[in-house]
């Protein structure tokens, strides 16, 4: 594909990166990429988990040295060894995971490196304030200088965040991902914050893995696949194939081929479950719902709605307040983890390296992990390595898992290995209910692929499924009913077949579509 | 992480028994134990005499004639009944928390906590002083002379905390620093030098403790025992080494510097004002550094650094560099602390002559909450018991030495155990940063 | 001291360093990968000439100790063992008395090395996992103890002098290896009980007050009860001792695992509380009415543990330091407990989604730690001194620490990491008396084999080593809460 099939008008680049390459050991992150951004545009980086974006971007403001590669801004030939050099050269950054300290203040965060002071020296927080409220209201972002960045909801954390670009006189603006946290409505009006700032002549380079995201707010698309640049492009010329297409090299399967589901009797139920987050603040208000043999439940819903803590309630890894958990019949409220596992509750956790696994570990140790102290893997107090290793050549085997050898640490696998793994730990034994929580993020696309068929495998068996996941199009794909979380509620649940995005997207932002 | 989102709009359903009334419960008991050992060992006729300390001639003579009798000879108070009202004031703040709401209760959680330690300590000297006489003032001002090296390794541990490296590495440099310190100044015949060195001692500490947790990553917790270690093993060479047979006699320590006006105030002026000049230089310290930290920008780049390193990073802050230095003035204060010891205090050095105070101070800057007043009130408790301790020893209760001796220590692990409530460390601590 | 003497011993010690670096690199690869000649015939030049020559040096020493009943037998093959381990990991030591042999040893040994690396590696040498562990220690030790020579040059005195004398108050003669043995076993037994922490993440600074409250109780023990058999006293008194430290490490253990409290604080306040505890038990409570300073009375003949080697103050502790390392590598990598343990130790989250009970394993790990200090306080009351004095300060607990760091927290690698540890202890009294400096200077150079053990990427550095899969301790989680 040609390099460019934009005529690329040199006067007008605010930025122009060219043969970028950055390595790490083991994988080549950047190869040769050119990048170049027109003024007062929103330029959209494509591409999948892994391709190389945030890498670029990171090059680009300082973050990482690149190995090889030039950086032109307006023309001129810069160097940036550092987020100060970025910064001082009208680079702003707004990183995936914020960069905001919860402890301070929306004042302090914003100034912090370049604080308002008396005499040099002292913090002047009134001036500070006036200087924040002056940038709100020059580019209309509503934000309370004084709150503590803790208390503020996460679309206004992502405002914070660009003011503090704005402070520091960024001209090109860097968003690293930044809908992955927001309500479809809160997504809308960050592209209105962003045509807002282009049109006071900003430019901004906007990183993303979703296609549709691209054709809403870009003038110019550059899409990048394992580290190269796959073209450049506008929304007009392409369509959400060719870029699908594009991003990950081969056409893409949307949806998983599964049949009908034929739901039995229920195995868990939950009634009325309330639970308090690590801040002692009321998390779970109360939710309800009930998952069927056979069938998928998946629980739609922006990050952060009391999903998580969902999982671990159901899961027996945090206590609930008040309300039930049963499942298969028995109560395990407030019951221990173990108890859950045996009544034949399988759990892939949100976060593989928090819970599911130990990455100092060997893949067979992982592999016995949950259940190391029954036959055969232990007899009495003492383990059977031999039974254990025997499980372990199985279950690689069978789940494809990509490993040297069995006495490889797990936590030398690639993300989608060590998924693979947990998968295939969790669905090795007899189960009757199968949680699993974000199962394919941070996995490569044949990975997903693969855990998505194992899990409608279950389904077929059996199995109930529970799916939590801030992929709407995971979700839309896998399950047979929808139910859409919203402030630690059930808003509602939909039947997966009827079920229509921009509906679940209002009440992913509790607003009932029909009231 | 949770989102913030979530705001209290339901209401958490509360527990009867909350924290505060837990501490109620603990506090009745101890009312209770008071007034039942007031009416069973106490004699009705015996009064424990309290002096304070020494008044001014001139301020003295406009006393009426009984109040100054009673302060040459010390103030009898009858020890059953002031006992007794000891142990009813502790009945009644053990009821309080059952009175108030939950949250309120909470607030002055604390505040009640110290209130209780103050009660407590002065049913002990009650009770010690039965029949004796003892000076309440020379106590407290024991108390804040005592609560210098802990407030001043407490502030060396906020500095490195605050920045994000954990320093349980302090016991070792203040030892370096006594050591060092004191060998200097003898060999120097110059306890300003001394004290120099002492400081330096300290900071070299700090700087090979920065090296190896922050350059070289190494657990944190494990560099910190390598210094201390290594501070056993360079103070006992140099003890061995250089003091054991020296051509010098024994120097004399600093001698207290009454401030001017302020030291003749009754009470106060022998409390706060009549010290040597490290205990004066940590009470500025407590200001100044709590100053640092929250009211100029060094202080807030300090503070995010130890929070979120590469939110720092991104902002242009060198965080390295910034957790050297932090490191390498809390070794500084350190080392002041360890010539509190040698050149303040005794004026010789013997092995591990800091006994456990640099770990103690850590428990201080826990109860601090990472705050430099905080972890000063902190100190302050902990000096208070070791005041006690030797007051104890003098007036010979009956209580084995031993056991008043380990009253430090015991303390250290009620505190650490979070009876004064939930703190939060800096959010990095103990993370050594890896820039990408 | 001739410069030519310092030459010679640095000379040697880089002959030894490019030889062990080749080794290592030769062990850590596939077979695949060693393009002339075969893995073990490469290993066979390398082992070939320091072996041999080991050996005809050994000999000589080897036949003064031919003889029976089968205690001094064992023991004789100890020794010749222990000295043939020190020729090839520590050069420092055994090339000094004969060093211009020992340059020619080591040079052509090094010959080996360069050829291997010149025909078969030409990068620079990879050391893998365990191998890396082993021979980034042996260079850790190695350098720390060069610095210890510059550290004696710098003093004014004759640093060969001191380490002759060092080496031979390790290992020099039967003597005084025995005292080695016997300096070495609780240094054995509390470095396990901070290696079980470690395993487990926790830092357990308190082996020296679990070690006074088991000395304390086998002191009890020992010196009650007359008239027993021995079968039920002897076990009695070493279960006292066990049963008084567990206690004591499962006190910070159960803080740490209900409130949150740091184990590191904690266990320290912990050994300040158990010091004063046993002064005050041995000055009013247990005192020896008739012995003229404050200590207990005599442990009985039926609590004493016997001595295996004649002419020696060599106890039974020393094997059941032997067997407690069996036991705990057992436990630890064997049962259910120590995987339990272990997990805890790795990721307190992974442990508790696999149903496993952190606090339970916490309060679990700290009263094994407490059973073993506690057994070695009480092996050297009744093994060694007989009574419990009130002043009894071992401030061995810092050292378990360096021996568990040594050691890696491998239970069977704290064998060779205690030896070393008791050897340097024991030795430091002969290289006072021989180069009259002082023997805190061994401190010192302790605390820089575990700066440089704590801190391998220094020793790397130093000697251009690359090692790969290579795991650090971490215990250090912030302050718990």
């Amino acid at each position: 594909m040609p390099v460019s099939q934009v005529n690329a008008a040199t006067t007008g680049l605010a930025l122009e990166m060219q043969g970028v390459t950055k390595r790490f050991p083991g994988v080549l992150a950047n190869d040769q990429v050119d990048f170049q951004l027109r003024k007062g545009e929103i330029h959209a980086l494509l591409g999948e988990n892994g391709a190389g974006k945030s890498t670029l971007m990171n090059i680009l403001y300082g973050l990482y040295t690149p190995d090889e590669g030039k950086t032109y801004l307006d023309g001129k030939d810069v160097t940036i060894h550092s987020p100060s050099d970025a910064i001082a050269n009208g680079i702003g950054m707004v990183h995936q995971h914020f960069m905001l300290i919860p402890v301070m203040t929306v004042a302090e965060n914003i100034t912090l490196g370049q604080e308002v002071t008396k005499a040099g020296a002292f913090l002047d927080p009134k001036r500070a304030r006036r200087r924040i409220n002056e940038l709100s209201a020059q580019y209309g972002f509503e934000v309370d200088p004084d709150a503590l960045v803790a208390d503020l909801p996460v679309g206004l954390q992502q405002r914070v965040e660009i003011i503090k670009a704005l402070y520091r006189h960024a001209d090109i603006l860097i968003l690293d991902e930044p809908t992955a946290v927001l309500t479809p409505q809160e997504i809308e009006e960050l592209f209105r914050a962003m045509r807002s700032l282009v049109a006071e002549g900003k430019s901004i380079i906007f990183i993303t893995h979703k296609l549709k995201e691209v054709f809403a707010v870009a003038d110019h698309i550059t899409v990048l696949r394992n580290g190269r640049v796959v073209g450049t492009t506008t929304p007009a010329e392409a369509t959400e194939a060719s870029l699908a297409a594009m991003m990950v090299g081969r056409e893409v399967i949307l949806r998983v081929s599964k049949d009908e589901a034929e739901p039995g009797k229920p195995v868990l139920e939950v009634r009325n479950l309330q639970a308090l987050d690590e801040r002692e603040q009321i998390v779970l208000r109360g939710v309800n719902f009930a998952v069927q043999e056979g069938e998928v439940l998946g629980i739609a819903g922006v990050q952060g709605n009391g999903q998580t803590e969902l999982v671990e309630v159901l899961t027996g890894l945090r206590p609930s307040l008040s309300g039930q958990v049963i499942i298969g019949g028995q109560d395990v409220t407030n019951t221990t983890p173990r108890t859950v596992t045996e009544q034949g509750v399988a759990h892939i956790p949100e976060d593989r390296h928090e819970f599911g696994m130990v990455t100092s570990y060997s893949v067979a140790q992982n592999l016995a992990l949950v259940t190391y102290y029954q036959p055969p893997f232990a007899r009495g107090v003492v383990m059977q390595d031999k039974a254990i290793d025997d499980n372990a050549t199985t279950l690689v085997e069978e789940f494809d898992i990509r490993t040297p050898s069995i006495h490889t640490s797990g936590g030398s696998l690639s993300g989608g290995n060590q998924q693979k793994l947990v998968v295939a730990r969790e669905l090795s034994r007899p189960i009757k209910l199968l949680i699993a929580s974000q199962p394919t993020r941070g996995v490569d696309v044949g990975s997903i692929e693969f855990i998505h068929q194992r899990i409608i495998e279950q389904r077929d068996q059996g199995v109930a499924v529970l799916l939590v996941s801030a992929e709407l199009d995971e979700i839309m794909s896998l399950s047979d009913r929808i139910a859409v979380m919203y402030h630690g509620e059930i808003m509602a649940t939909l039947d997966a077949e009827t079920a229509e995005r921009a509906t679940l997207g209002l009440l992913m932002a509790g607003v009932h579509p029909n009231q | 992480m949770t989102s913030a989102t979530t705001t209290a709009s339901t209401a958490i359903p509360s527990k009867f028994m909350t924290r505060s009334r837990w501490f109620g419960v603990v506090y009745l008991i101890f009312g209770v134990l008071l007034v039942y050992l007031a009416m069973t060992a106490l004699d009705p006729e015996a009064v424990s005499k309290f002096r304070f300390g020494q008044i001014e001639a001139s301020i003295m003579d406009r006393l009426p004639e009984a109040v100054q009798t009673g302060l040459k000879q010390g103030v009898p108070i009858p020890s059953r009944n002031s006992m007794l009202l000891v142990g009813i004031l502790l009945l009644i703040t053990g009821v309080v928390p059952f009175l108030l709401p939950p949250q309120v209760a909470k607030r002055y959680e604390n505040l009640v906590l110290m209130l209780v330690f103050g009660l407590l300590l002065a049913a002990v000297l009650i009770y010690a002083a039965t029949g004796k006489r003892t000076d309440v003032v020379s106590m407290l001002a024991d108390g804040i002379r005592l609560a210098t090296p802990i407030a001043l390794g407490a502030l060396a541990g906020i500095l490195c905390e605050r920045a994000g490296v954990v320093n349980i590495g302090i016991e070792g440099m203040m030892l370096v620093g006594a050591g060092l310190g004191f060998t200097a100044s003898l060999y120097l015949q110059n306890s300003t030098a001394g004290l120099v060195v002492a400081i330096l001692a300290g900071m070299l500490m700090a700087a090979l403790h920065a090296v190896l947790s922050i350059s070289f990553k190494v657990d944190q917790i494990i560099s910190g025992t390598v210094i201390n270690i290594l501070a056993v093993g360079i103070t006992g060479f140099t003890r061995r080494s250089f003091l054991l047979d020296n051509p010098f006699g024994a120097p004399s320590v600093y001698s207290p510097i009454p401030i001017p006006v302020l030291s003749d105030i009754p009470v106060l002026g022998p409390v706060l004002f009549r010290h040597q000049p490290i205990v004066y230089t940590m009470l500025i310290l407590v200001f100044v550094i709590q100053f640092y930290l929250f009211r100029t920008k060094w202080g807030l780049r300090h503070r995010a650094v130890g929070e979120h390193p590469r939110a720092a990073d991104t902002l242009g802050i060198n965080v390295i560099r910034a957790r050297y230095l932090a490191v390498i003035a809390g070794g500084a204060i350190a080392g002041l602390a360890g010539a509190w010891f040698s050149l303040e205090t005794v004026g010789s050095f013997d092995d591990l002559m800091t006994g456990g105070k640099g770990f103690i101070a850590l428990a201080a800057m826990i109860f601090g909450n990472w705050n430099p007043i905080g972890a000063f009130f902190g100190a302050l408790l902990f000096g208070f018991a070791d005041a006690l301790q030797i007051k104890l020893q003098i007036l010979e209760t009956g209580i084995p030495y031993q056991f008043i001796g380990m009253l430090p220590y015991v303390l250290t692990m009620i505190v650490l155990a979070g009876v004064i409530g939930k703190t939060t460390p800096p959010a990095a601590d103990g993370v050594p940063y890896e820039k990408q | 001291m001739p410069a030519s003497q310092l030459i010679l011993f640095l000379a040697g010690l880089i002959l030894w360093a490019i030889w062990i670096a080749a080794l290592g690199d030769l062990v850590s690869r596939d077979p695949g990968e060693i393009k002339r000649g075969s893995r073990g015939l490469w290993l066979v030049g390398f082992l070939a000439l320091p072996v041999i020559t080991g050996i005809i040096f050994m000999i000589p020493a080897a036949k003064q100790f031919a003889v029976w009943p089968p205690g001094d037998l064992i023991f004789s093959i100890l020794w010749f063992f222990a000295r043939f381990a020190s020729w090839l990991g520590l050069p420092v030591f055994t090339g000094l008395d004969v060093a211009p042999i020992w340059i020619a040893v080591w040079a052509v040994s090094a010959l080996v090395g360069v050829a291997y690396f010149l025909l078969v590696s030409r990068s620079r040498p990879t050391i893998v996992g365990s191998v890396g562990d082993i021979i980034t220690i042996l260079l850790a030790v190695n350098t720390a103890l060069i610095i210890g020579y510059f550290l004696i040059l710098v003093t004014g005195s004759d640093p060969i002098a001191a380490y002759q004398g060092l080496y031979e108050g390790m290992i020099g003669d039967k003597a005084r290896f025995a005292e080695t043995l016997v300096a070495m076993t609780p240094f054995v037994l509390m470095g396990l009980a901070v290696a079980v922490g470690f395993m487990t993440g926790l830092f357990n600074i308190g082996a020296e007050g679990q070690f006074y409250v088991g000395a304390m109780a086998a002191a009890v023990v020992g010196s009650s009860f007359e008239g027993l058999p021995l079968l039920i006293h002897l076990p009695l008194t070493v279960g006292a001792a066990m049963l008084g430290g567990g206690i004591w490490g499962a006190i910070p253990g159960f803080l740490k695992a209900r409130f949150g409290a740091h184990e590191v604080i904690n266990t320290i306040m912990m050994n300040y509380i158990a010091v004063k505890t046993v002064d005050y038990l041995v000055k009013n409570v247990f005192r020896d009415p008739t012995a003229s300073l404050d200590r207990t009375p005599y442990v009985l003949e039926s609590a004493t543990l016997p001595i295996w080697v004649s002419n020696s103050r060599l106890h039974f502790g020393f094997w059941i330091a032997i067997a407690a390392v069996a036991v705990i590598w057992w436990l630890m990598y064997k049962t259910t407990w120590g995987f339990q343990m272990r997990t805890v130790g790795a990721s307190h989250g992974a442990s508790r989604y696999a149903g496993m009970k952190v606090g339970r394993n916490i309060v679990l790990a700290m009263a094994i730690g407490g059973v073993l200090s506690g057994l070695a306080g009480g092996g050297e009351v009744i093994g060694l001194n007989g009574y419990l004095p009130a002043a009894f300060t071992s401030g061995s607990g810092f050292d378990s620490i360096a021996v568990a760091l040594l050691a890696k927290s491998n239970p069977i690698a704290i064998l060779p990491a205690a030896f070393l540890w008791g050897g340097l202890r024991n030795g430091a009294g002969l290289m006072q008396v021989r180069a009259g400096i002082s023997r805190d200077l061994i401190d010192i150079v302790q605390a820089f084999v575990i700066l440089f053990v704590a801190a391998p990427q220094i020793v790397r550095f130093i000697y251009r080593l690359r090692v790969v899969g290579v795991k650090q301790v971490v215990v250090s989680r912030g302050w718990g809460s």
